[in-house]
């Protein structure tokens, strides 16, 4: 299995200044077990890093901390959006996992646009075949779409031509 | 600002076990909760302790591997919580797990609370007026 690492981090970029404090040959699991133990783990204990951002990126988040309230701090702001992007790409890395041995139960268009109308009460939450259907339309000529595409094309052909 | 999505214990039962007939429904929500996620969303996935005691989800047990690699975080049952739960208890009558949803419910902070359950009747129940979504598997 290819490492998780293989494909950003072993490697370090060139403008990268700060050595790797890792060596790793963990495969995806272990790389998610690993990342997990780590979200978990005591936040309190903190490091300085020399990581490089963009500049505009930082004075744009101090923007958005002093202005518009959005976190108590930049730390906090991006902590929090570190935190939020780990979290998703480890529950993709194992639902991946999960799809690689059972096929058959990745969810399809129609499933996630399902879900989506439930989770957010959508007012087609309870009409699944009407959202299956819009899924199918929408699919045919749009592969990429997203759950609220269809969403919105079933809203759509649901409202009663005037 | 953050929705936060309660599992009971069919919806852990269904999304550990690839057969279960309702497997793909729950882990359609979850695949839905990584992709917002990844669009910078604050949502999150938890499960009450009492729930994972009556599903008899064991951490330490590698069976669960694929729900503790998941992000669904435990909400515990703590002193406060449990005096809130034994009230719902007593009213609802329901069973520990189920108060332990309604405390989740009554007390949490997020913007909105959507429950997966088998029984919508008694969720509804134990949120006793608070709103929640609930979704039905």
């Amino acid at each position: 299995m290819m490492s998780v690492f293989a494909l950003e981090s072993r490697v370090p970029p060139t403008d990268c200044t700060t050595q790797a404090w890792y060596t790793s040959d963990m495969d995806v699991m272990q790389a998610v077990a690993r990342i997990n133990e780590l979200l978990e783990s005591d936040m309190g204990q903190t490091s300085n890093t020399s990581m490089r951002i963009p500049t505009a990126l930082r004075d744009a988040a101090a923007i958005a901390v002093r202005e518009l309230g959005a976190a108590p701090s930049t730390t906090v702001l991006t902590t929090a959006a570190l935190r939020e992007r780990l979290e998703a790409v480890v529950m993709h890395a194992v639902l991946n996992d999960h799809f690689s041995r059972y096929p058959e139960k990745r969810p399809s268009l129609g499933d996630l646009a399902v879900a989506a109308a439930e989770l957010d009460g959508h007012p087609l939450a309870g009409e699944p075949a009407r959202i299956r259907q819009a899924a199918l339309e929408v699919e045919a000529r749009h592969p990429d779409a997203e759950p609220e595409d269809v969403l919105l094309w079933a809203e759509a052909r649901a409202v009663p031509a005037s | 600002m953050t929705h936060l999505i309660v599992l009971d214990n069919e919806a852990v039962q269904a999304l550990s076990d690839p057969s279960h007939k309702k497997h793909v429904h729950v882990l359609s929500h979850v695949r839905l909760v990584a992709d917002r996620k990844s669009r910078g969303l604050s949502i999150t996935v938890v499960v009450p302790t009492t729930v994972r005691v009556e599903a008899g989800w064991d951490r330490t047990v590698p069976a669960w591997a694929f729900l503790n690699g998941l992000r669904i975080g435990d909400i515990t049952l703590d002193g406060w919580n449990a005096n809130i739960a034994a009230g719902i208890r007593q009213d609802a009558r329901v069973s520990v797990a189920d108060a332990h949803i309604g405390a989740v419910i009554q007390v949490a902070t997020a913007w909105k609370v959507t429950v997966i359950t088998s029984d919508p009747g008694d969720i509804r129940r134990v949120a006793a007026g608070k709103e929640v979504n609930v979704v039905t598997v």
